[in-house]
C-alpha cells in the first residue's frame, strides 16, 4: 500500500519545533546532571574508602624520666591515659602520674618476704600471674579503676581536661590522678589490685621458675614449672551462679613432663582455650604440649619446631592468646599457632603454623606488647625505636623513632587503643596519643587470602562479627564477590529465557492493540532501577508501612538491606 | 498478628515443664505522674516479645506514651544508643569493650546495663531426634570450623536412621547477640561453619529444627515449642548434663546461660526521666517479671535488681 499523500504533505506546527526543543534542553540537563550526580557519589565513595587503607597518626606526646627503671619488665596505662603501672622483675609495683611524672604510690608482691621469681606476661584487663621462691603461685588482675563523681572544693581550680594527683594516698596506699572532665565532674582513676592468696604448687621442689597464664570471666589456666620435678598444669573453672551469691570454683591439676633443654624453658604460656602449652627457648626452639583432655590423656609432648635459626629476644601472646609472638635476634617477628592437619602427624593432629611475619622497627625487639582490643603489637628494640603493627594485616600503623638510644625494656598500647607508652633503659618515658586508623585494612586482607588464627593455610573468609573483641575479625570480599556473581547467574538462569521468550512473544505473537499498551509499559520498567522495582514486595510487607502488624517486627530478613 | 504472637506465647509457656517462680520480695508496680512521649527501643531479637510485653504493659498505665520497638538484633543497639535514636538497647550480650569505648566517646561516661531476664540459651533438636545430651566442646566441633563436618553417629547417636546422617545447622545472623555469645561461649571464639545455615530470627531456627528431622539450632528458650527438644547441656567431657532450667541457670550450672540485657544511658549529673525510670521499674516489678517467665525465660532476683536499681541511682524499698 503507497504512503497516503496527506501525511508527506503534512507541515509539522512550529509549536511542536518549540516544545522539542524543550524537551531537548530538559533532557540534556538532566542526563547532564545524574552525570555529575554520578561522578560527585564515585568521588564521595573514593574519599571515604581511601582513608581506610591510611596508616595511624601519633598524636600529643608525654615525655618523662622514670627513676630506677632498669628492673621494669612491663608496662600498662590506664583507659583515661592518665597514669601509667610499671611492674619490675622482683615484683615491685609502681604508678606514675604521665603529666607530671609524679609518684602514686608502690606495692611491692611478695609471699612470706620472698619476691616472686618468675612473672607471667601482663594480658588483657591486667591480668597476670606470680610464682614464688617457695612453689607458690598467685594469680589474679592489676589494673586501673575510675569512677565519676562531683569535685570538692580543692578540686575546682583544675582546668577542664587537666589532671593532677589527688592530695595524698587513699587507704589503699595508692594516691589516685584526678581529672576534670566537665564543669561539675572529675574522674578518679587509681589502681586496683585483685589476687588470690599464695597456694603451693603440689609438683616439682624449689623456686618457680616459669610460669604462664590464661584467665577470663569463666576459666584460668595456669602452667608453671619449678626448679626440680615436673611442671604443672592447673585449670580453674569459675561457675557464676546467675541467682547472685559468690561464684564457685573447681580446681583441678595435672602434673606433666617439660622434655629436652634442662627442662626449664625461658617462656611458657597457655592458649586461651587451654589446650595447648607453649614451651619457648631462647635458642628458638619451641615445644608444643597437647592438654586438650587432660583427665583423660596426660599432657604431652606434641611437637617441637625450631622458631628461628636466631637466638629469640622477646615473646608474649597476643589478644585472646591463641597466637605466640616471637621476636629474634635479627629483627623480625612472627606469629604462630597451632591448626588443624590431620597429616600433622601429631597425637592431637594439629600443627604449629606461622601466620604472619614481619620485620620490627629494625634491630632485635626487647619488648612486646599487645593490644586489649585487637591485634595490635607494640615493638620496642634494642636502638630505642618503636613500631606498632597490626598482625593480621601485618599493616604497619606507626613508627616510633628513637628519643633516646637507650634500649626499650617496656611498652604498652592502652586499653582503648588511643595511646602508647614506650619505656627506656636510660628512664626515658614517652607516651603519645594516636590514632590507630583502620589496621585491620589492606587491600590484601580486603581481597587476597590470609592466613588467620587457627587455620593450616591462607584463605579466604569473611566473618566479621563475634561478642568478645578477642575473636580475629576477617573481611575477605572475595566470598561475597562471589556469593553475588553465584545469585546473579542463578538467576539468569530464570530470567535469561523468560525475558526473551517474552520479547519474542510480545513482539511477533501479541495482537497489535495490546501490544501498543504493553510495549510502553515494559519500556518504562526497564528504564525504573531494579533495586526501586525489586522494593514494591518490601514496601507493601515491612511492618513500618503495615501499622497493624506493631509491635511484633517480623521479616527480619530486611535487617540488613 | 497479634492473635498469633499471643499462640506463639501461649505455645512456648505449656511447653516450658518447670515454670520459674517470680521472687516474692518484687514490688508490685504502681503508675506514676508525668509520664508521656515516645518510647523507643532498638535491639536483640531475643528480647524482642519481651519487650513488646513489657510495652503493652507499660502503654496500659500510660496510654499516651507511643512506643517503637524494632528488634533485628544485638549489634543494632549500641549504634542507636549512641546517635540517639533509642532511649532503650535491649542486648542478648554484654557489649563488647569497642562498643562501650564509641559509647564513652560520645557521652564521656559509660552505658548502664540493666539485667532484665535470664535465658537458658537452648540448643534444640527435633522433638523426634533420640539425642538429649550435648557437651559444649561437642557444640565446637559441630559448629565451628575447628571441627569437620559431623554425622549424628558422631556425637553417640546410635539409631541406625541417624547415624550415618549429617547434621544439618541452623543458627543465627551476625547482627544477633545469640550469634556473638554462641560463638564466644560455645565455640570458644572459632568462626561458625559455612553449612550453618543462617536464620533472620530466633523463631525461625525453632521452626527451621522442627521441620527438619536432622537439624540442630540454638536459640532462646523463650522460643521454644512443642515440636523442638532443647538438649541437656554439659560443660566438658565427662561432666554432668544440665536441663535448660530456671534452677540450673540460678546456680549457674547450666553452662550457656545467660542475662538478658536492657542498656540505657544513664548520666549520673541529670538521672533519669521518668519515662525511662518508669518503665525500668515496671520491667523489674512483680508484673514485669510474670512477663518473663510468661514468655518462657527465667525472672532475675531480688538481689540483682537491688543491685541494678543502684547502679542507676534509685533507691530499692523492698
Amino acid at each position: 500500500m503507497p504512503p497516503s499523500p496527506s501525511r508527506i504533505a503534512r507541515q509539522t506546527p512550529r509549536r511542536v519545533y518549540r516544545r522539542d526543543r524543550v524537551a531537548e534542553a530538559v533532557i540534556r540537563a538532566g542526563g547532564g546532571a545524574v552525570l555529575i550526580a554520578v561522578l560527585g557519589i564515585c568521588i564521595y565513595l573514593v574519599s571515604v574508602v581511601l582513608p581506610l587503607f591510611n596508616a595511624g597518626a601519633l598524636g600529643a606526646r608525654t615525655s618523662q624520666t622514670i627513676p630506677d627503671a632498669a628492673d621494669v619488665v612491663a608496662a600498662q596505662l590506664d583507659e583515661y591515659n592518665q597514669a601509667i603501672l610499671l611492674l619490675g622483675a622482683n615484683g615491685d609495683l609502681r604508678a606514675f602520674h604521665i603529666a607530671s611524672g609524679a609518684p602514686l604510690g608502690r606495692f611491692r608482691f611478695a609471699a612470706k618476704d620472698q619476691t616472686p621469681s618468675a612473672i607471667s606476661p601482663w594480658s588483657r584487663d591486667g591480668r597476670i600471674a606470680l610464682g614464688y621462691p617457695d612453689g607458690s603461685i598467685q594469680v589474679g588482675a592489676i589494673r586501673f579503676r575510675s569512677r565519676l563523681r562531683v569535685p570538692d572544693d580543692s578540686e575546682r581550680d583544675i582546668p577542664i581536661g587537666g589532671s593532677r594527683p589527688a592530695a595524698g594516698p587513699a587507704e589503699d596506699g595508692w594516691t589516685p590522678v584526678v581529672e576534670r572532665v566537665g564543669a561539675e565532674q572529675v574522674r578518679e582513676t587509681a589502681p586496683a589490685l585483685e589476687f588470690s592468696q599464695p597456694a603451693m604448687l603440689k609438683v616439682g621442689a624449689g623456686a618457680v621458675r616459669r610460669i604462664g597464664a590464661f584467665a577470663d570471666d569463666r576459666s584460668e589456666f595456669v602452667v608453671a614449672v619449678r626448679e626440680e620435678g615436673p611442671a604443672s598444669y592447673s585449670l580453674l573453672r569459675v561457675i557464676k551462679p546467675l541467682g547472685g551469691g559468690p561464684p564457685r570454683l573447681s580446681v583441678s591439676a595435672f602434673p606433666f613432663e617439660i622434655e629436652g633443654q634442662d627442662h626449664r624453658p625461658d617462656w611458657l604460656f597457655v592458649t586461651g582455650d587451654g589446650k595447648h602449652v607453649f614451651a619457648l627457648w631462647k635458642s628458638g626452639l619451641c615445644q608444643r604440649y597437647a592438654a586438650a583432655n587432660p583427665k583423660d590423656e596426660p599432657i604431652a609432648l606434641a611437637e617441637a619446631i625450631q622458631l628461628s635459626e636466631h637466638t629469640l629476644t622477646a615473646a608474649t601472646m597476643l589478644l585472646g592468646s591463641r597466637t605466640i609472638v616471637v621476636a629474634d635476634e635479627a629483627g623480625s617477628v612472627q606469629a604462630w599457632f597451632a591448626a588443624p592437619d590431620p597429616a600433622a602427624g601429631t597425637p592431637d593432629q594439629q600443627r604449629l603454623v606461622r601466620g604472619h611475619m614481619f620485620t620490627g622497627p629494625g634491630s632485635a625487639v626487647t619488648s612486646i606488647a599487645t593490644s586489649w582490643r585487637d591485634r595490635s603489637v607494640l615493638l620496642g628494640d634494642r636502638l630505642g625505636a618503636a613500631s606498632l603493627r597490626h598482625v593480621s594485616s601485618e599493616k604497619s600503623i606507626l613508627r616510633v623513632p628513637a628519643p633516646t638510644p637507650s634500649p626499650v625494656i617496656a611498652t604498652a598500647i592502652a586499653p582503648k587503643n588511643d595511646a602508647i607508652a614506650i619505656l627506656h633503659l636510660d628512664g626515658t618515658l614517652l607516651q603519645a596519643a594516636y590514632s590507630p586508623g583502620y589496621p585491620e585494612i589492606t587491600l590484601r586482607s580486603l581481597f587476597a587470602p590470609m592466613h588467620y588464627e587457627g587455620q593450616p593455610d591462607a584463605q579466604f573468609v569473611y566473618q566479621s562479627s563475634a561478642g568478645d573483641d578477642a575473636a580475629e575479625a576477617k573481611l575477605s570480599l572475595t566470598p561475597l564477590v562471589f556469593g553475588t556473581l553465584k545469585a546473579t547467574v542463578v538467576a539468569m538462569l530464570f530470567a535469561c529465557p523468560l525475558a526473551v521468550f517474552a520479547a519474542i512473544y510480545s513482539s511477533e505473537f501479541l495482537a497489535p492493540k495490546l501490544r501498543r499498551k504493553v510495549k510502553p509499559a515494559i519500556e518504562i520498567m526497564a528504564s525504573l532501577p531494579p533495586s526501586c522495582s525489586g522494593s514494591s514486595p518490601r514496601w507493601s510487607s515491612h511492618p513500618s508501612h503495615a501499622r497493624r502488624s506493631r509491635p511484633c517486627s517480623w521479616p527480619r530478613s530486611y535487617s540488613r538491606s | 498478628m497479634r492473635n498469633l504472637l499471643g499462640a506463639l506465647l501461649g505455645l512456648a509457656a505449656v511447653a516450658s515443664t518447670a515454670l520459674a517462680q517470680v521472687d516474692p520480695v518484687l514490688p508490685e508496680y504502681r503508675p506514676a505522674q508525668g509520664v508521656f512521649g515516645t518510647l523507643k527501643s532498638v535491639g536483640s531479637d531475643t528480647l524482642n516479645n519481651l519487650m513488646a510485653h513489657w510495652t503493652q504493659e507499660y502503654t496500659k498505665f500510660y496510654p499516651s506514651v507511643k512506643p517503637e520497638i524494632e528488634g533485628k538484633g544485638s549489634s543494632t543497639a549500641p549504634p542507636a544508643l549512641i546517635e540517639g535514636q533509642s532511649q532503650f538497647g535491649p542486648m542478648s550480650r554484654e557489649m563488647k569493650s569497642s562498643e562501650v569505648d564509641k559509647f564513652e566517646a560520645k557521652f564521656g561516661y559509660k552505658p548502664t546495663p540493666i539485667r532484665t531476664a535470664i535465658d537458658c540459651l537452648a540448643v534444640y533438636v527435633n522433638k523426634d531426634c533420640p539425642l538429649d545430651e550435648i557437651s559444649l566442646p561437642q557444640l565446637a566441633k559441630i559448629f565451628s570450623v575447628a571441627g569437620t563436618d559431623m554425622t549424628w553417629g558422631d556425637i553417640g547417636v546410635k539409631d541406625p536412621a541417624y547415624a550415618g546422617k549429617p547434621i544439618n545447622l541452623y543458627g543465627r545472623n551476625s547482627a544477633s547477640g545469640t550469634y556473638a555469645y554462641f560463638k564466644e561461649v560455645a565455640l570458644e571464639n572459632n568462626d561458625y561453619k559455612p553449612t550453618v545455615k543462617e536464620q533472620p530470627g530466633s523463631s525461625a531456627v525453632v521452626q527451621a529444627v522442627a521441620t527438619d528431622r536432622f537439624g540442630m539450632g540454638y536459640s532462646g528458650i523463650g522460643y521454644r515449642t512443642a515440636d523442638v527438644k532443647p538438649l541437656h547441656v554439659r560443660l566438658a567431657e565427662g561432666e554432668e548434663a544440665f536441663p535448660p532450667e530456671s534452677d540450673y541457670a540460678y546456680s549457674g550450672e547450666y553452662p550457656i546461660a545467660r542475662f538478658l540485657y536492657i542498656y540505657i544511658n544513664y548520666d549520673a549529673r541529670t538521672g533519669l526521666d521518668p519515662l525511662r525510670a518508669e518503665f525500668i521499674k515496671l520491667v523489674l516489678s512483680k508484673q514485669g517479671q510474670e512477663a518473663v517467665v510468661k514468655d518462657g525465660y527465667i525472672p532475675v532476683t531480688a538481689d540483682i535488681v537491688r543491685d541494678d536499681y543502684k547502679s542507676l541511682g534509685m533507691k530499692a524499698d523492698f
